[in-house]
This record gives structure tokens, sequence and C-alpha cells, in this order.
């Protein structure tokens, strides 16, 4: 078995401590920011290790707007859209990726070329729409699209589909089994990298979604996360030391989910060929 | 089995249809139906109320209560606040007027008050003033001319600010100049940021005497041009960008990158970036052109400094750039919530309320009486300021162009960074100026 010279091994894993070093000092410096005091942020040369920790910018950020009630109302919306986007994306798939119907690669490229269009082109005409329907100042515009497939996330679950053998569906289908049936009990079970990649990114864009709440929600009791860290950035002025205090507790759920599924999410994004 | 399971199934879609259910208008619990006050028979009026105040004292003590002590006086009328940071509260609310689901009543710019009176977004308040007899005049006229949209007014203005130059005493005592005595002309301002300037043995630049940067001071080239005579626009409203006065003012910009070199700003802008309350107020940088709000961060952060506030240096007439906020009624097509924002809009910028913000943020009142008040004028710095309303003045409206001092960063920029002489960036400007008139 061939055997790499030690000395590239060596260079191998220093240089992957240096990059390790080198991407997780943001984070560092966050971390750092959200314990110093507001004249130590700026201070040159720059403070890597505060002289004293301010543990109270963590309650000061906690105080500073109803940190409970937005957390819950993020996990409310974020839960919902994983649950919809991962099922409604994960059973359109199976369509396109099993069935046969007329003109279903014209409809696959169609809802492909959806992808193309920015959201910036998008949000007028949409708000428009859900004003319509009288959906502002709910959490329908977040969830109920979800519950309707995304293309991004239609893609990459076909690709696992397309990956196992018809021959699993049709024995099912011998027995007795529905097409819904067989999804469920057949492909879904089968295809977890890909329902984990689809719920970490659904997670990500929902968690950290700022335009949607920010247009759709106008009572304070609805309002997310993400609308409560904006209120520290000010025309005159930001209290970074608070904000960073605060964002590193918006983050932590991102970190540890990542943490916790990246088993799954990097082999979903092998298989799929899709970057994380 | 199946069966079994379909049946968990339909109950799972079933809680997530409960849940949906459960997510819808929040408003809808705390809506007051409007009705009759049998003790009054006032009809009760709710309106909501947008503005940027979202952290601190204003958004969290003086807000609420000035509005609370409104709902006292005015039992009839709830007045529902919501604050929204300063650089996503035009998305929030232009969307919201897009959607036709925007507040009743909105705090917004001063300075383009007539392009959405022109779409009939507003509701025009002569109606009001009349029937109430309102005083306008205690509001600054340069205010109110902002207000103005084809003879009818469509706001009240909440505050502005004006540029002026600010110069550290400290500094033109250590350069052997006058500390009381501020450069009046561009000659002047010159001679002095010769003498204030010191550089580092490297060539860095320890501590420079003045700039006109944009990164560096609050100072835009079509104010500069005005302080040099200049115009943008002749009284038919053509564009006269070429106008030389207009040129020498860029040309006036890039003397002082030529006077300290490229690469050496470069670096001191960038020191500039992580200064904690910039370069004047730090003391890195001698005379700044800027707005009467750094009089409150030189309070907070370096409250024994000796400086001193004039009138921007100038060839002619003195002149100062105005902008600022605000409110607005919103044609919502509810006659009862208009007049009910009207009489709050009357409220929030009575001099009552408006000493309360003054003495809060700092900013230059809309009000005179307020801005004028014997409390505040004692201050001689806040009285330099205010003595600046005299000659302020906003850049001009134009339907076609709303954005056309934007273009001149454009020149700015081309002429500093990019190097083409300034007649050429002018130029384009210009043209893009009378291409958008005449479509």
């Amino acid at each position: 078995m061939y055997k790499k010279h030690p000395a590239i091994n060596l260079l191998f894993y220093v240089l992957l401590l240096f990059f390790t070093i080198l991407f997780m000092m943001p984070l560092f410096w966050m971390v750092s920011t959200s314990l110093k005091s507001s004249g130590e942020i700026f201070s040159i040369p720059p403070q890597w290790i505060p002289e004293k920790l301010e543990w109270g910018n963590y309650v000061e950020a906690v105080k500073s707007f109803p940190f409970v009630r937005y957390a819950a109302n993020s996990i409310f919306i974020t839960a919902t859209s994983i649950f919809g986007g991962v099922m409604s994306s994960a059973y359109v798939a199976y369509g396109f990726a099993k069935l046969n119907f007329p003109g279903k690669d014209m409809w696959f490229t169609l809802m492909l070329a959806t992808m193309m269009v920015p959201s910036q082109i998008t949000m007028i005409p949409l708000f428009i729409f859900y004003s319509r329907l009288g959906w502002i100042n709910t959490y329908y515009p977040f969830i109920i699209p979800s519950f309707l497939g995304s293309p991004f996330f239609i893609f990459l679950f076909r690709q696992f589909y397309l990956s196992i053998p018809n021959e699993l569906s049709e024995a099912a289908r011998l027995d007795g089994a529905s097409d819904f049936t067989i999804w469920r009990k057949i492909f879904l079970p089968l295809t977890k990298p890909a329902m984990a990649t689809t719920a970490i990114f659904l997670f990500m864009f929902s968690w950290n979604d700022f335009m949607g709440p920010l247009i759709y929600l106008h009572d304070p009791k609805l309002f997310t996360l993400q609308l409560g860290l904006r209120n520290f950035q000010q025309q005159y002025g930001t209290r970074w030391h608070v904000l960073m205090a605060a964002s590193i507790l918006v983050a932590i759920p991102s970190i540890v989910l990542f943490l916790s599924f990246q088993k799954y999410f990097v082999r979903g994004a092998s298989v799929s060929g899709v970057k994380g | 089995m199946f069966k079994n399971k379909k049946s968990k199934i339909m109950l799972g879609l079933t809680s997530v249809t409960l849940l949906l259910a459960a997510c819808g208008n929040a408003e809808e619990d705390t809506t007051k139906d409007a009705n009759v006050d049998s003790a009054s028979d006032v009809e009760e009026v709710e309106i909501d109320f947008w503005h940027m105040y979202t952290d601190g004292v204003m958004a969290e003590e003086v807000l609420p209560e000035v509005i609370a002590a409104f709902e006292d006086d005015n039992p009839h009328i709830t007045v529902n606040h919501l604050g929204t940071n300063f650089f996503d509260y035009w998305t929030k609310l232009n969307t919201a007027i897009a959607g036709q689901v925007a507040p009743d009543l909105a705090m917004n710019d001063s300075s383009t008050v007539p392009a959405r009176a022109a779409n009939n977004i507003l509701v025009p308040l002569n109606q009001y003033i009349e029937a109430d007899d309102f005083d306008t005049s205690v509001y600054y006229p340069v205010l109110m001319d902002a207000m103005e949209y084809e003879g009818d007014y469509y706001g009240i203005a909440n505050d502005t600010d004006v540029r002026v130059l600010y110069w550290n005493k400290e500094h033109f005592r250590e350069a052997g100049l006058d500390p009381d005595i501020p450069p009046k002309n561009w000659e002047e301002l010159i001679e002095f940021t010769e003498l204030l300037t010191k550089t580092n043995d490297d060539g860095s630049i320890q501590q420079m005497g003045f700039t006109p940067d944009m990164w560096l001071s609050n100072i835009q080239v079509h104010t500069l041009a005005w302080t040099n005579g200049g115009e943008f626009w002749d009284e038919d409203l053509n564009p006269t960008f070429m106008d030389p006065k207009n040129l020498e003012a860029v040309e006036f910009i890039k003397y002082f990158q030529d006077f300290y070199g490229v690469e050496e700003m470069s670096a001191f802008r960038s020191e500039a970036g992580v200064m904690d309350h910039g370069p004047f107020v730090d003391g890195r940088l001698s005379m700044v052109m800027d707005v009467g709000n750094l009089t409150r961060t030189i309070l907070r952060e370096k409250p024994d400094m000796d400086y001193g506030i004039a009138t921007l240096p100038h060839a002619g007439d003195p002149v100062t750039y105005s902008a600022g906020f605000n409110y607005e009624i919103i044609d919502n097509g509810d006659d009862a919530k208009a007049r009910a924002s009207w009489d709050f809009l009357k409220y929030i910028t009575s001099e009552e309320v408006q000493k309360r913000f003054v003495e809060e943020t700092g900013s230059l009142s809309s009000n005179r009486l307020a801005a004028e008040a014997d409390e505040f004028m004692k201050d001689e710095n806040w009285a330099a300021i205010v003595a600046q309303m005299e000659h302020a003045r906003f850049i001009e409206f134009i339907p076609q162009h709303p954005n056309w001092n934007g273009s001149l960063v454009t020149v700015q920029e081309a002429v500093l960074s990019d190097g083409i002489p300034v007649e050429e960036a002018m130029l384009e400007a210009q043209n893009q100026a009378e291409q958008a008139v005449n479509q």
C-alpha cells in the first residue's frame, strides 16, 4: 500500500491547522468582542483577549429585546418551514424521479429555471400577492410556501432518488403499495442524508432570514431573533459588544445543529454534488 | 398497517393545519373594534405609527411616555408605534405602501416629500391646518417649504441637521493660530490646513488639518459647490452641473488628496475606520465639516474638548445643506384614522414634545420654539448650530432625477480614484441629468 512521506503528511497537517485557525478567527473575534467593554473593541493594537471578561454583555443582550419571545417565534417559523420544506420537496422530487407523466422534463426544467430569478425581483410582487391574501403580519408567508416545495431541494432529492433502483418500488407496488406509501416507506428512509442536508439548509435559511420578517411582520409580538439583532445597529452608532453577545446566542443553535448532523450533511453534499 | 400509519399522517397534517391557524394575525386579538364611546360620542380610533427609534432612551422611555401622555389627553385614540432600524426602515415602509398595508402615520425623509405627494401616497394637510387654525410659522420656513407640493403641505418636519465647521482650538494654539478665529473662506482653509497638518518621519499623517473627504467628514460636493456660489439647477430646473463654480468644488476636494498624497490619505482613512469616535473627536483631525449631532458625541466622549463651531467657509453668501426627517399621514382611505394621525402629528411636533426630543437626541428640532428655547440657547455651540438655519437649504427636488446629488459622488470617485479630469467626470453627470429631465 502506498504510504505518504512523513514530511508530506506533516506539511498537510500544518496547512490544515493554518486554515483551521484562519477560518476560526472571525468566530474567535466575535466571542472576544462579546466579552469586551465598549472602549476595548477598537483599541490599537487589537486586543484578542479582553483584559476583563464582561459577561454582563450577555445579560444586556438578552434584556435589550424580548429575547425569549423572539427565540420562540424563530423556533416556530423554522421548525414548520423545515417540516414543510423537507416533506414537500421530497415528495415532488419522487414524482420527477420515479413517475412518468407528459412533459416531465419540460416541467422539471421550468422549475429549475425559477431558481434563476433573483429574490429581489420577486420581493415586491410577492408582498403585494400576500397582502391581498391578508397574510401580512402573520407567519403564513414563511410557512405556506415551504409546503409547496423548493426547486433547489427538489433537485437535490431527485438526484438521490435516481440512484435508488426501480426494482424496490416495483416490488412494493406488486405488494399493493401506493406511490405515497412507496415514497414514505421506502424512499424517505433511504434518503436520510438528503433530508438532513435539506433540513440544515432550510434551518440556516429560515433561522437567519431577516428580510422576510422585516417586511411581513409589523407586530413586535411576532418578531424573530434576527429583527431583534438588527436593532443594535443605529444611524449614529452600534453597541458592538452587545450585538456580538446576542449574535453568539443566536448562532449557537446553528453550530449545534451542524455539528450534530455533520456526518449526514457531508454525505448529502457529496452525493448530490451540492456544496455546503 | 398502512391504514394505521395513514391515520397518523392525517393526524400530523391536521396538527400542522391547527398550527397554521394559530400563527395568524396577532393583531386580531388586540385590535379594538371601532365603536362609539357612549360617554363622549367620540369614535374610537386606533392608528399605526412607524418611526426609526429602536434602541436607547428614545425608544424605551421618551416615545412611549409621549404616546401615553397623548392617549391620556385623547382617550378615543390608541397609537400603536413600531420602530424599525434606520438602515431597513425604508425597505419596510416602501413595501408596506406597495402592498397597501402601510401605517397611518410614518416618519420619512424630508427631502423627498414631493415625490410621495405627487404619487398620491400622502394625505394633504391644508384641510386640517385650516380647520384647526394651526400655526405653521413655529416651524423653520425652509423645512415647511420642503413639505410643500403644488400649494399643499404633506408633512410636518420633526428634526433637521445642518453642516458646520468644527475646529479644535487646542490644535490652533499649537499651530500658532488664533483659537477664536476659524477660516472664513477656502483660501484660509487651505492656509490653516498647511499649518495644522503634522506628518511622521515615514511620511504618514500624524495630524490632519482638514479634509473634505467623504469618509472623514460629512460634506458633499453639492454643499461645497454652494459655498463657492455654484448651482446645479437654474430657475427653470435645467441642469447646470458644468457651472465653473461646481468644477472648482471638485478641484478643491482633489487639492486635499494631492496635498496629503493618495497612499497617505488611504492609510489615514483606514486608521480613522477603527478610531473610537472619528478622527476629529479623537484629536487626529483639526477641522471637520459635519452635522450638529457631532456635539453630542463630543459631549459624551470628550466633554473637556476645546472646540468651536462656525459657518462653512464660503466665497459668496453663507449657506449650508439641510436634511432631516418628517412625519406624514399615509392615505389609507380612512378619514377617521387620518384625522387621529393629524392630532398625534400636531402633538409630537409641539414645543413641549420637541423639547424632550432635543434633550434626548441633540437633534435640531423643526420647531423653532423648542430649538431656540432659552435652556438650549445658553450653550454657545447649540446657538451656533441654530444660527445656521438662517441660511440652510435643501437640495432641489427634481421629479425625474430625485437622486441627482448621488451622481456627484460618482464624479468625486471618478476624479479621486480613477484620475478622470474634473470636467470630463462632471460632463457625464450633466449628461445624465439632461437625459433624466428630457425623458
